[in-house]
């Protein structure tokens, strides 16, 4: 009964301070984009934010091709295999085109930019904040949330829906080569099909409806995944170990808040705006 | 608060801290701790570990609040002050961090051009002043080297040079000679008692370096069991028969650095 009653009151400890750091992360994601979209020092802000940028896409950049390429690939040839026992191969580039746009696509990429991006940014927020340089930071009067969350958060907006487009280019190209080589669907006509798959229901200017809801699933993919590293390593403390535990806690939290936000975000458009 | 923390014939205080106590869970680490630091001072507190010395340092600077009591740098009250006020108290002060704290992604210069830039100085009159600072730590030649390509000692000189920045009214130095060799100890020592003489900063260094304290101290407070059980000279010091001075001072007590020999 004792063993009962101390795992339910670690359960609950758990979850208080999984509450706890839930509605840290979620002020820290609102108070970045409040001074990310008005900054103080708006050329300094343009700069830590491109700086930003572009390390994050030079650091997973491969790798999402890697994975694009193969996904596209899999996603084809496993659809493939099936339309053919109904005689339906031309339905595969429309299939694979909507499955990479709507939830391969920012579900990859996500999963992706949380265990290199979100993982590094833990790691050095981590590091930072038990070498004291955090410390430091605020008695220079210099705010950790400028100087360095908000422009990781937001750049890691961006970078997802960036790379988002490319690992749905690249897994409709490799989608399309496994669709010549195994069913004899030519890669033109493959790519003509993605295309006009993708044409409607077109809203906001050109865009599709599977376009542009994986889009928006990838921005807000990215800036849960930011946020949840920067709060993890902001809360990290107890020297090394408190730093892979920050790395670990936010890799595993964006991992699941991926799944279980994609699957509302895919309920709001697909159902609830049908 | 007791008179007897605050030097005889000293009315200019900068820093007074008065009944200040602070508890993590059981432990009691300060107990109703009254000291006062005169301006342009150079005030060393000591203590064996753990008895709360750089838990004091960060009530100074706002970066722990006390359970009990006041904190008040300047006049303006520390613990509970606004974000304004807190500002305003940090713009007039340096810290210099025990493992330096430098930002590791930024260069020697650039991290002491931080708190410059901070300030809104234009690019001229912030890189003059870097090179000033790198300069008066004998590390003008290292500018655009990384944290990571420095040594320990040239990394507390950078942290020093970014403390005194801005030229600030006060300077705390959380252990600043620890894991240093002699030398090197000697050279950190030596910008201590340049901060004080050169750029007109009072001092806080917390440290257990009695070497090192007597050589750079106006003051030293010693705390024992969460309050300041002395507050001496270096000259008292080294007479005192506090036990805990003694054990102290009877580590090394036939060189304490300072050219004075201990009984």
């Amino acid at each position: 009964m004792r063993a009962f009653f101390s795992a339910l009151g670690s359960f609950c400890s758990g979850l208080g301070s999984g509450c706890e750091h839930a509605g840290h992360t979620a002020l820290l994601l609102a108070d970045s984009i409040v001074r990310g979209f008005v900054p103080r020092q708006p050329l300094r802000a343009l700069r830590r934010f491109i700086d930003q940028l572009y390390s994050q896409l030079v650091k997973s950049l491969l790798v999402v091709i890697i994975v694009g390429a193969f996904m596209g690939m899999i996603l084809a040839l496993q659809t493939g295999e099936e339309l053919r026992n109904y005689g339906a191969e031309e339905q595969l580039a429309a299939i694979v085109a909507a499955s990479m746009a709507r939830e391969m696509g920012p579900f990859i990429t996500a999963i992706i930019l949380a265990a290199t991006v979100g993982a590094a940014i833990a790691a050095e927020l981590g590091t930072m904040r038990v070498s004291e340089e955090i410390d430091a930071l605020e008695l220079m009067n210099i705010d950790p949330v400028t100087f360095l969350v908000s422009p990781r958060i937001l750049a890691l907006g961006v970078s997802a829906v960036l790379l988002t487009v490319l690992v749905n280019v690249i897994g409709v190209l490799g989608g399309g080569v496994v669709a010549q080589a195994q069913f004899g669907i030519p890669l033109a006509d493959f790519l003509e099909g993605a295309r006009a798959s993708l044409s409607e229901p077109v809203i906001f200017g050109s865009l599709s409806k599977d376009l542009y809801s994986g889009l928006v699933k990838s921005l807000v993919f990215g800036l849960m995944i930011g946020a949840l590293a920067c709060a993890s390593g902001l809360r990290a403390h107890g020297g090394a170990l408190g730093v892979g535990r920050a790395v670990r806690q936010s890799v595993v939290a964006s991992v699941v808040i991926t799944l279980i936000v994609g699957y509302l975000i895919t309920w709001v458009f697909w159902v609830l705006l049908r | 608060m007791s008179d007897a923390n605050v030097p005889k014939g000293t009315d200019d205080v900068l820093v007074r801290l008065t009944g200040v106590s602070k508890r993590f869970g059981e432990k009691v680490v300060l107990d109703g701790l009254d000291l006062a630091i005169p301006r342009g001072a150079n005030v060393v507190i000591m203590g064996l570990s753990g008895t709360g010395k750089s838990v004091t340092l960060k009530c100074m600077c706002g970066m722990l609040n006390p359970d009990a009591g006041t904190v008040s740098v300047d006049g303006v009250q520390v613990n509970g002050a606004s974000r304004k006020d807190l500002r305003r108290v940090r713009s007039k002060m340096g810290f210099v961090f025990q493992g330096a704290a430098l930002i590791n992604w930024l260069s020697a210069r650039e991290n002491v051009a931080l708190p410059l830039r901070e300030q809104g100085l234009k690019a001229r009159e912030v890189d003059e002043i870097v090179d000033q600072r790198l300069d008066e730590v004998g590390l003008s030649d290292i500018g655009d080297k990384f944290p990571g390509e420095l040594s320990g000692g040239m990394r507390k000189r950078v942290g020093f040079a970014r403390a005194v920045a801005t030229g600030p009214d006060l300077v705390l130095y959380d252990e600043p000679t620890t894991g240093l060799d002699p030398m090197t100890t000697r050279t950190i020592d030596e910008l201590i008692v340049a901060g004080r003489d050169r750029y007109g900063a009072t001092g806080v260094v917390v440290s257990h370096d009695v070497k090192s304290a007597l050589r750079v101290a106006d003051r030293i407070a010693l705390l024992y069991e969460g309050r300041v059980a002395a507050f001496l000279t270096p000259d008292e010091f080294v007479a005192s028969d506090h036990p805990v001075i003694r054990s102290f001072l009877d580590l090394d007590p036939a060189d304490d650095g300072s050219g004075r020999r201990a009984p």
